[in-house]
């Protein structure tokens, strides 16, 4: 099932109420008439409980250290109690929207950045208007970070975790074949041969889901145009059927056609496509920052590079995560505030390096934290160029709507089948719609 | 309708009085929650609704018309039609064939019962991930075993192949399907005349010849409901697709059932997949009314609605 | 004349051992994919993410912990039955009913009213699920019990009337008319001398309507918002977080989550087994 990177959710059903309230004459206010039924509670307006609704985790056992979390912010707020619930993707998908519009909805959910997912709940009018708690409270946000956030000059809610996509590797694997790290495209596809010829996969290409192939195009085009080009494609200046993005596609083209991918990769899944890179059988795995956290249970060492430009070492792509949103119709606004302030305090900020195993939006200070070398590596770089040093690329489908990343995501698929080119690809993606 | 008929008008009278009270529990329910919101939906199939104008415009049938130009919907039509021809065909035949020989199996058929039944029981999710590994296209059980047997050449990459991906889902909804229809159809053979199959064995009837003049027609109703409902589950099929494969790759697996959600959630085209989600229902139902004349046709007592 | 007797052993094909050979092929195929996730369910973690495919390659409760724990199980499988088997029963106790009067009962507008009933076969979910949401909060229904088993049983309902129409229209009118000539009213007609004949059919929708609900997930997570009654399939979809899946709890889960309904199957369908040797059944 496609179940996109960077923590993605669909667009929203937005004003499906106004309509269906116009027809049955419903009223769609959180003043409705439904009660909350006996049994746990639920709904909590009475007893000042926050719920706090978020996507299911990548590993189910954060559940727990996020509600000790939660008790330390309950302890330092006596009165504020919050119930946490955790909800797979594609079912949010479709239950949240009404329950937000209903009133009956969470009070502090976590959601995506960028225009697809905040921009279309902050255009419907379901969000609550934080502009002044980032005043009040300083939060110290990345500057690009909490641009995918403001909408219409307003800032509506807090990013999410950081994340990158590169080029994993096989460092002992590496070694064994005599191959240095990938610094030009040329060099990758030379390191890549060699793999091939020790029996080995070189690249463990996962496409199944659909939207690995936003990652893959995302990844090859941002070393190519750099961080500059890649703006100027999302803001509508460059087109998607320029000579640049053909080529970037063109590329996965020809890796598939020389045999660097597995066969047939849009029958290997995501966990399949991992597990073909942690058991050996691959020696390089396109994939992002999150994945950090599956990797220290692995007996080989591994290293994190940006693919790799036609003339140089490329960069890494910097997307976003789901971050809190506060329902413009909480009951209770201040209450969520604080929860709020709570998620981007550093105390929360090095339990999300550590426990969560995301890296933030905002810098923290990460000296006496055990994480891996390669964690802290990841770390490292990335609040470098998040906090303005050094250029970074963008996971496209972060910013961009639904229909454009379905025509992406169709096009990269199309061409490792053989049934698009990448021109055709590129054309369709210019063709989409972008609202 | 009914030519079994009873005489009196009394006892038409009563009929139609125990009748009317018996299906009011379900008409009240049906209206209620299903009809009235249904109807509220379709209103959504006839404005051009981009998610956020509180006052959408009106536009008759353009959703519609647009389908028409909409070459997705082509491609998801034919995928349908190959769905229903397969998806109905396979787990009917197969179904009666495995219930029949369960049949005289007796007692100790409820284990293979059990055994057959599973593949129905397991949610979806777990279908999808395990049937993923069956076909994953590098250390996948199937082409392992096509490897093991000499067909090396026959390997592919299933769902990863716009060629095979759509017989692959197909196979794996029959596999998790059939043993529905074995519940079913072993449920109505309990209500067959065995009387009538010994005199046809004796009279030197072969097993396919009684299976076709002296069982099917006793359980006939039953066996055209099967049909019916697995055929109608075709038009709307979308859960397994989108667990398997998303309607992918590059929609090669697309139907409307996907194709529709992905519209209404995914892109924010409420109207649009409304009205396609609506298209099903319209294609589906001339199909319902004649498999239903057809089952009031061949039944033994044509008693039914 | 007599009704329809149940066979004893109608001998239907020769070969018993020809038979068993097709039937247990026929069987593995059917049960591989649980062996599949036996397999899975049972590995250690580590094992699972490298080597997926390997059939038993290593042993390990903790998927079952995990499973159990995590998926707060627990917590969930009363609120499983309790959101399964009261919509179950309704869907049975209605379908029985309206599918007698479908089958055998005419009445004025009786076509019609089939059709609107099974309209609910040909529409998806997905397609009036949401206006069905604001309805609900409309009739103070939304976040309720009765109102998600509401839910619950209609959407049974499509299904369960066209199936046991189907099988109330098997049974011969000899029947009918001979219990009329005996006195009996209509009601009596349907309750003592039609409704036992279709248990089998009966049993056979009770299983699976409570299979439905059982692994449903959508409509207690959609019309409970304040989060109450959380079914298994919650606790199960919760491996499904991200991008990837947990596939070993995932595994054991599914395992913990079918335990149930395979114990019902086989006490209904006991019953049935116990019908065909139980003897005639009188006109």
């Amino acid at each position: 099932m496609p179940r996109p990177g960077a923590l993605r959710f669909g667009a929203a059903l937005s004003t499906v109420a106004f309509v269906a309230a116009a027809c049955t004459g419903v009223p769609s206010g959180p003043s409705s008439a439904a009660d909350p039924s006996a049994g746990a509670d639920g709904g909590g307006e009475a007893t000042g409980a926050l719920r706090f609704l978020v996507e299911a985790p990548e590993d189910p056992a954060q559940l727990d250290p996020l509600r000790e979390q939660i008790t330390v912010f309950e302890g330092e707020n006596p009165g504020i109690t919050v119930e946490l619930e955790a909800v797979p993707l594609d079912t949010l998908r479709t239950t949240l929207q009404p329950q937000l519009r209903s009133g009956e909805g969470p009070d502090v959910f976590n959601w995506g950045s960028g225009p697809a997912f905040g921009g279309a709940f902050a255009e419907a009018g379901l969000l609550y208007d934080l502009t002044d708690a980032y005043e009040q409270y300083e939060w110290p946000i990345y500057g690009f970070a909490k641009d995918q956030v403001t909408f219409d000059g307003k800032i509506m809610g807090v990013p999410g975790e950081m994340e990158t996509i590169g080029l994993y590797y096989n460092v002992d694997l590496f070694k064994e074949l005599g191959i240095d790290e990938p610094t030009t495209l040329e060099e990758l596809t030379a390191a890549a041969d060699t793999v091939k010829e020790a029996g080995i996969i070189p690249i463990a290409v996962h496409d199944a889901e659909g939207w690995q192939g936003g990652h893959l195009l995302s990844m090859a085009l941002s070393s190519r145009v750099g961080g500059e080009g890649m703006e100027a494609l999302l803001n509508g200046e460059a087109s998607w059927d320029s000579p640049d993005v053909v080529a970037a596609l063109q590329t996965w083209q020809d890796f598939n056609e020389a045999g660097y991918l597995p066969p047939t990769p849009t029958g290997v899944d995501y966990d399949t496509g991992n597990s073909l890179f942690f058991s050996g059988e691959a020696a390089m795995l396109p994939n992002g920052s999150w994945l950090v956290n599956d990797i220290p249970g692995v007996d080989f060492e591994v290293g994190y590079i940006p693919f790799p430009a036609p003339d140089g070492p490329g960069i890494f792509t910097a997307g976003l995560g789901s971050g809190p949103y506060i329902s413009a119709n909480t009951e209770h606004p201040e209450a969520a505030l604080e929860f709020v302030n709570y998620l981007v305090s550093s105390e929360y900020g090095r339990f999300m390096v550590e426990e969560l195993t995301v890296i933030p939006p905002f810098p923290v200070d990460t000296d006496d934290l055990e994480i891996s070398p390669l964690y802290a590596q990841v770390l490292e770089d990335t609040s470098s160029f998040a906090g303005g040093e050094g250029e970074f690329g963008a996971n496209i489908d972060v910013r961009s709507t639904e229909l454009f990343n379905e025509a992406m995501w169709n096009g990269v698929q199309g061409i490792l089948t053989g049934q698009m080119t990448p021109e055709e690809a590129a054309q369709a993606m210019e063709a989409a719609p972008v609202e | 309708m009914a030519s079994t008929d009873s005489g009196p008008a009394v006892t038409r009278r009563a009929q139609a009085r125990l009748g009317i009270a018996l299906v009011a529990p379900a008409a009240i329910l049906v209206l209620l929650f299903f009809i009235l919101p249904l109807a509220n939906a379709m209103y959504f199939a006839v404005i051009r609704f981009d998610g956020v104008n509180p006052n959408p415009p009106f536009v008759g049938l353009a959703n519609f018309t647009q389908m028409l130009g909409d070459p997705v919907v082509w491609r998801a039509l034919g995928n349908n039609a190959i769905w229903i021809a397969i998806g109905t065909a396979a787990p009917l035949l197969m179904g009666l064939v495995i219930a029949l020989l369960l049949w005289n199996v007796g007692r100790g058929s409820l284990w293979y019962r059990v055994a057959f039944f599973i593949p129905f029981i397991l949610p979806g999710v777990a279908i999808g991930v395990v049937w993923g590994w069956i076909y994953d296209p590098i250390r996948g059980w199937l082409n392992e075993v096509l490897r093991m047997v000499g067909l090396g050449e026959a390997t592919t990459g299933w769902l990863g192949n716009p060629d095979t991906a759509l017989y692959a889902v197909i196979a794996t909804a029959v596999w998790a399907s059939v043993g529905f229809a074995i519940v079913v159809f072993l449920a109505a053979l309990q209500s067959v005349d065995a009387d009538l199959i010994d005199a046809a064995t004796i009279d030197g009837a072969g097993a396919v010849q009684r299976t076709r003049h002296v069982v099917l027609p006793q359980i006939m109703p039953i066996f055209l409901m099967v049909a019916t409902v697995t055929l109608i589950g075709g038009f709307s099929v979308f859960d397994i697709i989108f667990v398997m494969t998303g309607g992918g790759p590059a929609g090669a697996t697309e139907v409307l059932g996907t194709y529709a959600y992905s519209n209404a959630f995914q892109f924010n085209r409420i109207s649009y997949g409304t009205a396609l989600a609506l298209l099903i229902t319209i294609l589906a139902v001339p199909f319902t009314i004649g498999l239903n004349r057809l089952q009031r046709r061949m039944s033994l007592y044509r008693t039914g609605a | 004349m007599e009704g329809p007797r149940r066979s004893e052993q109608p001998r239907f094909l020769p070969s018993d051992l020809g038979r068993h050979a097709i039937l247990l092929v026929l069987a593995f195929v059917s049960l591989f994919p649980l062996i599949l996730t036996v397999s899975t369910a049972f590995k250690t973690e580590q094992d699972v993410r490298v080597n997926p495919f390997g059939l038993f390659s290593s042993f390990s409760m903790e998927n079952l912990v995990t499973a159990w724990t995590v998926g707060d199980f627990g917590d969930y499988v009363l609120n499983t039955f309790i959101l399964s088997v009261p919509s179950t029963v309704l869907v049975v106790v209605i379908s029985i009913m309206a599918g007698y009067a479908f089958a055998r009962l005419p009445f004025p507008g009786r076509t019609v009213v089939f059709y609107l009933v099974v309209l609910g076969l040909l529409v998806p979910f997905f397609t009036y699920m949401i206006p069905l949401y604001f309805q609900l909060q409309g009739m103070g229904l939304l976040n309720t019990l009765p109102g998600v088993i509401l839910v619950l049983t209609t959407t049974g309902l499509a299904f369960g009337t066209i199936f046991m129409r189907a099988f109330f229209s098997e049974l011969p009118p000899e029947l009918e008319q001979a219990a009329r000539i005996d006195g009996a009213s209509e009601l009596q007609i349907f309750t003592r001398v039609m409704l036992p004949l279709v248990t089998p059919g009966a049993g056979a929708l009770a299983v699976f309507t409570f299979l439905q609900n059982w692994n449903n997930l959508l409509v207690p997570l959609l019309y409970l918002p304040g989060g109450d009654f959380r079914p298994l399939t919650m606790g199960l979809y919760v491996f499904l977080g991200g991008r990837g899946i947990d596939i070993g709890p995932l595994a054991a889960g599914t395992l913990i989550t079918i335990l149930p309904v395979i114990v019902l199957f086989i006490v209904l369908q006991r019953q049935v087994t116990r019908g065909i040797l139980a003897g005639a059944v009188k006109g």
